[in-house]
């Protein structure tokens, strides 16, 4: 997937904190460090995936992606671009090649605003248009986008949760953008429905030549859409593969923890199945742990993950992780599974 | 196991109906549960989102509020108890609706002592002003018929069954200082301290990391084993159903519409909704490229649905007679017990 690929976004060392105020001068007293030194590709045309759980800091990621947020240190280069230090002036311009679709299709779209009004903003931002176009444009994108054209003046309340997610994909295909950020599109929604929204933004894919990242928190959602995965824990970017590569062969010991913990939807394989149960809970980003962040819950770690920061290497062709212990695939699926916490004799 | 006459039936639903008065209309949210449960098993309740799946753990609690709540018919009996029984009789051209449901008094000794229940959001239920160990001992206290420190005993033990470190320490904490995975362990250690018969989780992991989520299933596995308790648990997720019934019931718009043992509803559903909705999630064990069947529409509007089965206007098998007749819940199938209300049931093709 990735050879001969162009490269259409790159992160450098990004890092993303947010102060912590306290005490009664509102002086800084710690922070958040939601996003840790991330090296990260996106190729044009494809979907990247971006997993973990939740504070692993996904979408205050996207969000840095896209300016929507100070970044402390890094880089973003877009096209080519250095946009790091942009003004928000020359930002603008990037606001058409880069969209965002939310999680909430509850929360994310203005209650009072008729869909024609939700998905024309971009275009009424952008002055493109006169009204009559705009009409005919925004009634063309809820077609493409699996909506009756003739709903066109109702409000988003007389959407059920999926059509209103079609709504908010409308509205970020307005301005034709090359690259979305999809943060959680179908979380929210009702599983029955979450299949709809997938086909969808394949479609659009295709058929507007988009970029996605992906960023959702169901594995399996993540595996079917996406061509390569990026596994973020505690801020860092622990593994990135090739989709099937990385859920064969998953090589960070977090990651089989994360991969072991899916449930699958078939009594027979969960019968048959391995659990890797993890103990204790994701630490404070406030207080991260020293060196690799998931020493203090993993079933490999030994003295070294808490004192050495594992380098991000390239272990096969295209695939990448952050683990002293990753084992080359041949190798074995860890034996070392550890009971949950404590207590029952 | 279950014997014919029903006699290790812990738990029998019969044509449940729990409606709500609302300033829109009644909202139907359960209009025909039929379920029963066995001692010692584990069914999971599975739908999406307003199928009807908490009024029904909370009816069986008898925790609906009335108003706008009401039983409108059925009953729920548990080991022969009713705990909801409204019927309508006809006297004359008269028709009265006569309810031979238990007292509040004695619900009181049910709920919480007999049938534990927990929820998705453990915030809810505990209360943020009092000590973890407080809330626990009084459970206890209140249906155990023990002493003080005995009911602390008992609170020390049960928190570190469920895998809470320095139990007898944490006993003095207030619920915000734990985790949301530890506060669920301590939502499950009230539930199951006073030895219930029955346990409800209604989405017990709903709102939890994988991770996290995989450490309470565990738990909950291991414990039920121990405890010997009933467990109904409710969720959306039908890979947590896999992994963790014996028996499943599919609702859809407050109807149970499909039940029937673990395997039989993954391998051999009968029902088009179940049978689609097994098509339309993504797999890790199917090729990445196999594309989604999804079930096109969306789920119903409990204000407007019309007299037949709910599932018509999404069914790719609908007859003309669905859109008249609700289906009764009945026999399909090969192995006993698998039941669906459908007219026109999936063809399977002969292997
Ligand atoms: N505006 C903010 N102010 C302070 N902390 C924040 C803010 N946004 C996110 N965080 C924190 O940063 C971390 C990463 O959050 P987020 O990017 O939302 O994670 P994810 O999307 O993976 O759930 C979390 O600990 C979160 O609480
Ligand atoms: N107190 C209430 N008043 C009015 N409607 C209610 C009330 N409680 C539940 N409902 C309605 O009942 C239906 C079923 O809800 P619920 O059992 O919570 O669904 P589920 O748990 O399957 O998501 C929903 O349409 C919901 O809005
Ligand atoms: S009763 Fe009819 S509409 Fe309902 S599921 Fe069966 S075939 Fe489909
Ligand atoms: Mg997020
Ligand atoms: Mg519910």
């Amino acid at each position: 997937m990735t050879d001969g690929k162009n490269t259409l976004l790159e992160i450098r060392n990004l890092t993303i904190q947010f102060p912590i105020k306290g005490g009664f001068l509102g002086r800084q007293v710690g922070a958040v460090h939601a996003v840790n030194d991330v090296n990260l590709t996106v190729y044009e045309g494809e979907t990247l995936g971006l997993v973990g759980e939740s504070g692993s800091g996904k979408t205050t990621l996207g969000r840095a992606i896209l300016k929507l947020l100070p970044i402390r240190a890094g880089q973003v280069i877009f096209e080519g671009k250095d946009i790091t230090n942009l003004s928000p002036g020359q930002v603008r311009p990037l606001r058409r090649d880069m969209q965002m679709v939310f999680q909430d299709p509850f929360g994310s779209l203005d209650p009072r605003m008729t869909v024609f009004q939700i998905v024309s903003e971009p275009l009424v931002n952008f002055k493109m248009g006169d009204k009559r176009r705009q009409r005919e444009y925004v009634q063309e994108l809820l077609k493409t986008v699996g909506l009756n054209p003739d709903h066109i003046n109702r409000y988003p309340h007389e959407f059920s949760g999926g059509q209103r997610q079609r709504v908010g994909i409308a509205r970020s295909l307005a301005l034709r953008p090359k690259f979305v950020v999809a943060d959680e599109p179908v979380s929210a929604l009702d599983v029955s429905i979450q299949a709809q929204i997938l086909n969808l933004m394949e479609e659009l894919q295709g058929e507007f030549g988009l970029t996605y990242l992906f960023v959702a928190h169901n594995l399996s959602v993540v595996r079917h859409i996406s061509d390569r995965v990026a596994v973020m824990y505690l801020g860092h970017l622990v593994e990135i593969a090739d989709s099937e590569d990385l859920y064969d062969h998953p090589l960070h010991p977090y990651t089989q923890a994360l991969m072991s913990a899916i449930p699958l939807p078939d009594p027979i394989q969960e019968r048959n199945k391995q659990r890797i149960i993890l103990t204790g809970d994701i630490p404070s980003p406030v207080n991260p742990p020293s060196a690799c962040p998931f020493h203090t819950r993993c079933f490999k770690a030994r003295p070294i993950c808490s004192q050495v920061t594992p380098a991000f290497e390239e272990k096969r062709p295209g695939h990448w992780v952050a683990c002293h212990f990753a084992e080359v695939p041949g190798v074995t699926r860890p034996e070392e599974i550890k009971p949950p916490e404590a207590a029952t004799p | 196991m279950a014997d014919e006459a029903g006699g290790d039936t812990l738990l029998q639903i019969e044509n449940l109906r729990t409606y709500f008065h609302t300033h829109a209309g009644i909202v139907r949210a359960v209009q025909g549960v039929n379920l029963h449960l066995d001692k010692g098993e584990t069914l999971g309740i599975v739908g999406e989102s307003g199928s009807g799946k908490s009024v029904t753990a909370l009816s069986i609690m008898r925790l609906i509020p009335q108003p706008p709540g009401e039983f409108a018919g059925g009953r729920i009996l548990f080991r022969g108890t009713p705990i909801v029984d409204v019927r309508e009789e006809k006297r004359g051209n008269e028709i009265r609706r006569v309810d031979k449901s238990i007292s509040e008094s004695q619900m009181r000794r049910i709920r919480g002592g007999d049938i534990g229940m927990i929820f998705q959001d453990p915030m809810t239920s505990l209360n943020p002003l009092l000590t973890i160990g407080r809330q626990i001992a009084e459970t206890v206290q209140e249906h155990m018929g023990v002493g003080r420190k005995e009911a602390y005993d008992r609170a020390t033990e049960m928190l570190m069954k469920v895998g809470i470190p320095s139990a007898k320490q944490r006993l003095k904490d207030f619920p915000f200082q734990f985790s949301g995975g530890m506060r669920q362990r301590v939502m499950i250690a009230i539930a199951l301290s006073t030895n219930p018969d029955l346990l409800i989780a209604d989405e017990p992991t709903t709102a939890l990391d994988v991770t996290i989520q995989a450490q309470i299933l565990d738990l909950m596995r291991g414990l039920s084993a121990e405890f010997g308790s009933s467990v109904i648990l409710i969720t959306h997720d039908l890979g947590v159903v896999a992994g963790m019934a014996q028996r499943v019931a599919v609702m859809y718009a407050g109807y149970v519409v499909e039940t029937a043992v673990l395997d039989d509803i993954f391998y051999h559903a009968q029902h088009p909704y179940t049978h689609m909705l097994l098509q339309s999630i993504p797999r890790l064990d199917l090729p990445r490229d196999q594309p989604l069947h999804p079930i096109p529409g969306s789920p119903p509007d409990l204000l407007t649905l019309g007299p037949g089965c709910p599932f018509v206007p999404r069914c790719p098998n609908a007859l003309p007679i669905c859109r008249q007749q609700m289906p009764p819940l009945d026999p399909v199938g090969g192995s006993g017990g698998h039941l669906a209300a459908c007219w026109n049931p999936v063809k399977e093709k002969a292997a």
